[in-house]
């Protein structure tokens, strides 16, 4: 039994793989997905009606003060819009499909893979984003400033745009790691969803973290969901404010490269951790 | 065989779907707990948006805090009584379907909806019902109580809210037979039913009857509230009206798409 788990565990191989094994994996995921693109088309119409609903929020609830934490009606609203585009392009559900792999025990075709299960699943994110990109992310712009009669620019456009990558990856590493809860947990989904409810909520999708009161901020920023979508968020609004304080662009983004570092050192720990748990029995 | 016995039986048909739900999900009592947990959770991300709104200097034009909670609270009770017994259909056509076991609901001697909504008891959905009670009393505790007539008001008007969320469970259901897989019809639901869980005041002026027309969103929680709260009941005979119309398009879509269910799966 001993031996047989810690065989299990031998057959990996670390390091990164070819690039050419990237791109197979990403266009047979788009492929994949492109099958299913009635389903992404529902973006088109759910995207643009919680941008509705955040629109008439903010410029019912700042009709008389013009604005709040900092940022104008326009700003909120501007806030709410890039929240659902960026929300499309950094989604991810590598803890679902993680979870899925190791109830079943089809895992251990991964273990036979010549490379480590993240590199594919990252491959895969990279695929179907790819495809979010042109079939949600464009389409729910381009509606978004039809509604708002102006194109919808970002601030800091460049340091936003980094700042999307690493909230990309990060979104990645964090799923990751809650997905190794399926190597621990025979039924990890309720698990799985209550931290998909905290990172929906601490990650800036819903409502601005500077709504919430000074003294809760720094433990929030001590999670790494704010650092996923938020941070590229109030880039792009101009207005970095973190606890109370104001940041400059270039600092915020090495803060942020900063706890994408962290997160790959964790996740790697925790990796091997979860891993030798794995006993390839499922159903 | 009776008209009785008949009703009895079918009593005892969806009272052995609730005590299977409850069995299935005891098997594993801390993702049952978790589930719980966060089905209230997720519901109470609106309130929290709200809460954290008022907190910040900004309200709801004609709305206090407290009244704007009860509207989500009222609309988290409706949810934790429809979702509980028939949520659970949407999830279970999708799956059925995909997987080519939808047929079997066809070889039972019931209605395949009965015998839909009877699989569909979901235990963790209580804890909607549990979130909702939790939020209609905090925003309650400092009011006086209503009378009978508004609290009359207020029973009718949330069993109108559950029609319109078994409609519209039936209708995304009808879909999803057809349309195979697509476990997002459930965000073109909410897309839409979000706009309920705001005090009306939010919608532009000229927006603002849609809430009692097509989909009447407004009464999901927004017409319960106002009649526990004494406020105007804009156009609740054409809430009423849509509703029926609304639950009778659902059912017949249903038995249209059902002729157009294609047994492939597995």
């Amino acid at each position: 039994m001993d031996t047989a788990r810690r065989d299990l565990v031998r057959i990996e191989v670390i390091g990164l793989p070819r690039p050419g094994a990237f791109v197979a994996i990403a266009s047979v995921t788009w492929k994949e997905w492109a099958a299913f693109r009635s389903h992404m088309l529902v973006s088109l119409f759910s995207g643009p009606m919680r941008f509705l609903l955040m629109m008439w929020i903010w410029k019912a609830t700042t009709a008389r003060s013009g604005g709040a934490v900092g940022l104008t009606t326009e700003g909120l609203v501007a806030y709410s819009a890039l929240a659902i585009v960026v929300g499309f392009l950094v989604f991810d559900f590598a803890d679902w499909n993680l979870q899925m792999l190791v109830r079943t025990g089809a895992y251990v075709n991964h273990l036979l893979h010549p490379m480590h299960h993240a590199w594919f699943a990252f491959s895969q994110k990279l695929g179907h984003r790819a495809l979010a990109l042109l079939l949600e992310a464009v389409p729910v712009w381009i509606l978004v400033s039809l509604f708002l009669g102006r194109p919808l620019v970002p601030r800091n456009p460049g340091w936003f745009a980094v700042s999307v990558v690493l909230g990309f990856l990060l979104m990645f590493v964090v799923n990751y790691a809650s997905g190794l809860a399926g190597f621990w947990l025979v039924r990890a989904e309720g698990l799985r969803r209550c931290i998909l409810l905290l990172r929906d909520t601490l990650s800036g999708s819903v409502i601005p973290l500077s709504f919430f009161p000074l003294a809760v901020q720094p433990f929030l920023l001590c999670t790494p969901y704010p650092w996923i979508l938020y941070i590229p968020l109030s880039l792009a609004t101009g207005h970095v404010e973190l606890a109370g304080r104001i940041y400059e662009p270039h600092a915020i983004v090495a803060l942020q490269a900063g706890v994408l570092v962290g997160s790959l050192l964790v996740l790697a720990v925790l990796d091997r951790v979860s891993r030798a748990k794995f006993l390839a029995a499922g159903g | 065989m009776s008209l009785w016995s008949k009703a009895r039986g079918h009593v005892a048909l969806h009272l052995e779907g609730v005590r299977l739900g409850i069995a299935v999900r005891l098997s594993d009592r801390l993702d049952f707990l978790a589930s719980l947990l966060v089905m209230m959770g997720i519901e109470f991300l609106p309130s929290l948006v709200t809460a954290l709104l008022y907190r910040g200097g900004l309200t709801f034009p004609g709305w206090t805090l407290h009244d704007a909670i009860l509207v989500q609270g009222v609309y988290l009770l409706a949810k934790g009584l429809a979702y509980p017994l028939f949520g659970g259909m949407v999830w279970n056509t999708a799956n059925m379907v995909r997987e080519g076991t939808f047929e079997l609901l066809l070889l039972l001697p019931r209605h395949p909806l009965q015998s839909c909504v009877v699989r569909a008891f979901d235990a963790e959905d209580l804890g909607k019902l549990a979130g909702g009670l939790a939020l209609a009393g905090w925003s309650m505790a400092g009011m006086d109580l209503p009378g009978i007539l508004p609290l009359v008001g207020f029973a009718s008007l949330m069993g109108l809210s559950v029609v319109v969320l078994l409609a519209s469970a039936i209708a995304m259901s009808s879909l999803l037979i057809v349309w195979v897989g697509n476990f997002r019809v459930y965000e073109i639901f909410e897309g839409l039913a979000t706009l309920g869980q705001f005090p009306p005041t939010i919608l532009p002026k000229r927006l603002r009857s849609l809430g009692v027309v097509g989909f009447p969103f407004a009464a999901l929680a927004v017409l319960p509230a106002s009649a526990l709260l004494g406020k105007p009941l804009d156009g609740v005979w054409w809430a009423v009206l849509s509703t029926g119309l609304l639950l009778a398009g659902a059912l017949s879509l249903w038995n249209v798409l059902l002729r157009r269910l294609v047994g492939a799966g597995g």
